[in-house]
């Protein structure tokens, strides 16, 4: 397989792979945006038990 | 056991997280395999070379966006008739997902667009419609982010949503309805597709592999709202009863 022609796409490389590179660029940085989203959520809703448990302790 | 037992977000979330790893992989799967067979093994297309390629993504991402759309107004009709909260966080998690999905579809439909009609934008009733689809979603997004009260900005989530939904079969029929610079259908319920077999292949497995996606990634984001949601609800004592919960705690 001749990969150079491969990635040329018919001298149509802009339009094949900036099609394709967004895509995945796109899908990559919702995953990430997500994860993040949930590890603060996750962090935050922690936080909250500790602070009530410290709380009924105090009581 | 009722019908509605998982309509309890306390029930759910735990159920949401088992179930991602499968939809995850499965769209790794599909995804591995729909390009490979799009860039690899389906032939250059006679009259329009390499370029064509794009429409594996650009179907499929066109696709989603009106499925994502069209469920999230099924579950805006459950959260005003049935009043199940979750209803609502489904629709919020699946929102983003489908405008990325349209912004996806309009930026690889624009490169498409320029090497083989010489434009990359036309006002066209598809186009148009389609960008009206991805206001509706930041819209939609905006509303229930800009109202304080969360029940009142999911009820009008929930409206907007419902309403906006007449676009979708505007987007699907325009082709049809109006004389566009976007092709008509290549593939459609009623007919046999006007594609190569091998090419037609390409561009479902990628769709499935994006609905995979798609839903891996809400049931993540929902699981990321439900938490958000609970939190403010601590001092009622049924919230408080949920966030004890381990399996909400431990954050399985």
């Amino acid at each position: 397989m001749n990969w150079a022609a491969f990635f040329s796409m018919d001298s149509r490389a802009f339009y094949v792979w900036g099609s394709f590179g967004t895509f995945a660029i796109a899908i990559l940085l919702e995953i990430m945006l997500v994860r993040l989203r949930v590890k603060r959520a996750q962090a935050e809703i922690e936080e909250e038990l500790m602070a009530d448990k410290a709380k009924r302790i105090a009581r | 056991m009722s019908l509605f037992k998982y309509s309890s977000p306390t029930v759910f979330y735990p159920l949401a997280g088992k179930l991602v790893p499968w939809f995850a992989a499965l769209a790794a799967i599909f995804g591995v395999i729909g390009l490979y067979i799009g860039l690899f093994v389906a032939p250059e297309d006679f009259q329009q070379g390499e370029v064509y390629r794009i429409i594996f993504i650009h179907v499929p991402a066109a696709w989603m966006a009106m499925v994502i759309y069209l469920v999230m107004a099924m579950y805006g009709v459950m959260a005003l008739t049935l009043n199940t909260r979750l209803s609502a966080m489904m629709m919020e998690a699946l929102a983003p997902t489908g405008a990325i999905f349209t912004a996806l579809a309009l930026w690889t439909g624009a490169l498409w667009g320029k090497p083989t009609w010489g434009t990359y934008w036309a006002w066209d009733a598809r186009m148009t419609s389609t960008l009206i689809l991805l206001f509706l979603y930041i819209g939609y997004l905006a509303l229930i982010n800009a109202i304080e009260d969360k029940k009142r900005a999911d009820k009008a989530g929930a409206l907007l949503v419902i309403v906006g939904s007449v676009n979708v079969p505007i987007i699907y029929f325009s082709v049809k309805w109006w004389n566009t610079l976007h092709q008509g259908a290549s593939v459609s319920v009623t007919a046999s597709p006007k594609m190569a077999a091998i090419m037609l292949w390409a561009m479902l497995t990628m769709s499935i592999a994006c609905w995979m996606y798609a839903i891996a990634i809400s049931l993540v984001r929902v699981r990321a709202i439900i938490l958000e949601r609970e939190r403010g609800r601590s001092h009622s004592t049924r919230a408080a009863n949920a966030l004890s919960t381990p399996n909400i705690a431990a954050g399985s």
